[in-house]
């Protein structure tokens, strides 16, 4: 019935074309192809693009960590916090000028502890530190080495990040044992610490420092070859210091200050004032003349924000020397320029600005090398990101020099956000080619 | 371009094929003139595509009701649909009011319904052919077919073909 109803209409005459009906397409046409093909190339640019952006960072870059320029830097500025920051064993840095733990915990744990490229601004983390219950990792002296104890509880024994490489060695401690590392020989062969037998943990975010502050005993690593000596019989070490020829250590218990020999041999005590600290890691001049102390209560100083201003002051290990005047308002002495100038953080005023600085010692005079980044950038802006546990590469500290801080090479990302940003831009890929698609669309 | 005068060559032998096709789908000239323009400049872009196809004229009537349907999709599409009043009482005979009826009740189905009814029972394409023309299954044209022919069935209450037959 219906191909009747239909049969029954004829089709109206049709009118002629409108003229340059046809050239009108082809000029369509041809603009239609031309719009295709440059939409096409776009596309394509921005998958490229995408993908480009996802990879480059991805490329480990351990292979081709940043060569020794001729002299160490240190950036005139940190970088800000990112949790974008890989790790020295994924890409390697090279040398590093300084290591620090970096970030806040007041909601959320977010601790990075990070090590800053002493040739090129390349920041890692480093991962050991983290795994091992944010251990502190003792830098060593040229800057390419993480010494990292164990903050979880005895330990059995040390690994030796190497930063060039990205590579981890283990050093066997024998028996497990609290740990507290104290200091690099400046020569980097030897690590002094302090080692204490110590029970189960009690939960205390610092049992491990405490319990081997009250009752460490100093040993000795040759890193080299992995062997470990006593040194002495002291007990309750708190801090020690190198001589600058790496003959000699200086080793704080209680007050005073022993001398000893690598042999364990005292050839010496300094008298330190009440309330005072050899400064850790450093607190030998480069002249052998005297050692740098700090207010000290007792603690570690481990995990602490380096927010209060003290003061340095000067003892002299052999009793004629005339030491140096204090010097006042510093957060934290980090190492030597030489005899006469030390770094120190600094701030601008209490819980103010975290900064580096050089400051001479016979006039006072000071000069900022580099400031760091305290600003609410941590834990999604919430709070200030705040700076602990830094130390400098101390012998690449006399041929220091300041460099413009570029664009931080933070390293590829890591996988837990590269395999959602691909989740993401293959979804983006599909809806695209969905949406580009002529429809097929049913009657 | 050798491409593009084999596309000229065809579309001037088929041209008339293509704007009668157009014209049974919009129901007026402008409206078809039009679309098989749209039509040509999405042929001309697949051109390679289409004359590799086994035939080319299904190739080209899929991208024309294509055209058609996809104008309902597009909120900006702002096209006149002509559609002249319907005569209320019978319609008893193949005349020119008749003619004009029935037309009318094409204009007041949805595109879809149009276009099975254009392509099975105006250009008189088997079920497999209008599936492909429309891009879907037999089963798709069936079902829609029998909903079209309802609609216009509601529409030509008092039609009767040939003056007799019953809908």
């Amino acid at each position: 019935m219906v191909k009747e109803l239909f049969a029954a209409l004829p089709d109206d005459p049709a009118p002629p074309l409108a003229d340059g009906y046809l050239d009108e397409v082809l000029v369509r046409g041809r603009r239609s192809v031309r719009r295709r093909r440059l939409a096409n190339a776009g596309v394509w640019a921005v998958v490229l693009l995408a993908l480009a952006a996802l990879v480059i960072p991805a490329v480990p870059l351990d292979a081709r960590p940043a060569a020794p320029a001729r002299h160490p830097s240190l950036p005139d500025r940190f970088a800000g916090y990112s949790l974008l920051t890989s790790s020295v064993e994924r890409s390697a840095p090279g040398r590093v000028i300084a290591i620090y733990g970096y970030g806040n915990g007041e909601t959320f744990n977010m601790f990075q502890p990070l090590v800053v490229g002493a040739d090129a601004d390349t920041y890692r983390r480093v991962s050991a530190m983290e795994e091992r219950g944010g251990a502190l990792g003792l830098l060593s002296p040229d800057g390419t080495r993480v010494l990292v104890g164990d903050d979880r509880g005895a330990a059995g024994d040390l690994v030796l990040v190497e930063l060039t490489s990205g590579r981890r060695r283990t050093i066997a401690l024998g028996a497990p044992v609290g740990v507290r590392l104290l200091a690099w020989s400046p020569d980097g062969r030897y690590v002094a610490y302090s080692a204490a037998p110590i029970g189960a943990s009690d939960g205390a975010i610092d049992f491990v420092e405490s319990e081997v502050l009250r009752h460490g005993t100093l040993r000795l690593l040759d890193v080299a070859s992995g062997r470990i000596a006593e040194l002495g019989s002291l007990s309750g070490v708190s801090t020690a210091a190198f001589a600058p020829d790496g003959a000699r250590v200086a080793v704080q218990v209680a007050a005073q200050v022993h001398l000893l020999d690598l042999n364990g041999h005292e050839d010496g005590v300094v008298a330190l004032d009440s309330g005072r600290g050899l400064v850790a890691g450093v607190g030998w001049s480069p002249d052998g003349r005297f050692l740098a102390t700090a207010p000290w209560s007792g603690g570690s100083g481990h995990g602490s924000f380096l927010t209060d201003p003290g003061d340095v002051q000067f003892v002299p290990v052999a009793p004629q020397a005339t030491p140096p005047g204090a010097v006042e308002d510093v957060v934290r002495m980090l190492g030597w320029r030489d005899a006469g100038r030390i770094v120190a953080a600094t701030v601008d005023s209490p819980g103010g600005r975290l900064s580096l600085s050089e400051i001479d010692l016979g006039s006072g005079q000071r000069r900022v090398l580099s400031r760091f980044d305290t600003g609410r950038s941590c834990e999604l802006g919430m709070q200030q990101c705040e700076v602990y546990d830094l130390q400098l590469a101390a012998g690449l500290l006399p041929d220091l020099a300041v460099r413009h801080a570029g664009s931080p090479d933070r390293g590829p990302w890591p996988w837990i956000l590269r395999i959602p940003a691909a989740v993401l831009l293959a979804g983006a890929l599909l809806l695209w080619w969905r949406l580009s698609r002529p429809r097929r669309a049913a009657p | 371009m050798r491409d593009e005068r084999e596309f000229v060559e065809y579309v001037r032998a088929r041209m008339p094929w293509l704007r009668r096709l157009a014209y049974r789908l919009c129901g007026e000239w402008a409206g078809a003139d039009d679309l098989v323009q749209e039509c040509l400049v999405a042929l001309y872009r697949h051109w390679r595509k289409a004359a590799a196809a086994e035939s080319l004229d299904a190739y080209v009537r899929a991208i024309l009701v294509h055209a058609y349907l996809a104008e309902r999709r597009r909120p900006w599409a702002r096209r006149v649909q002509p559609a002249a009043d319907l005569e209320d009482g019978a319609v008893s005979g193949p005349g020119i009011e008749s003619r004009v009826d029935v037309r009318a009740a094409l204009a007041r189905l949805t595109r879809g319904q149009r276009a099975v009814l254009v392509l099975r029972y105006w250009e008189d394409l088997d079920v497999a052919q209008t599936a492909a023309a429309l891009g879907c299954s037999a089963g798709t044209v069936k079902s829609q077919t029998a909903y079209a022919i309802a609609a216009l069935r509601r529409l030509l209450p008092n039609y009767t073909p040939g003056g007799g037959d019953a809908w």
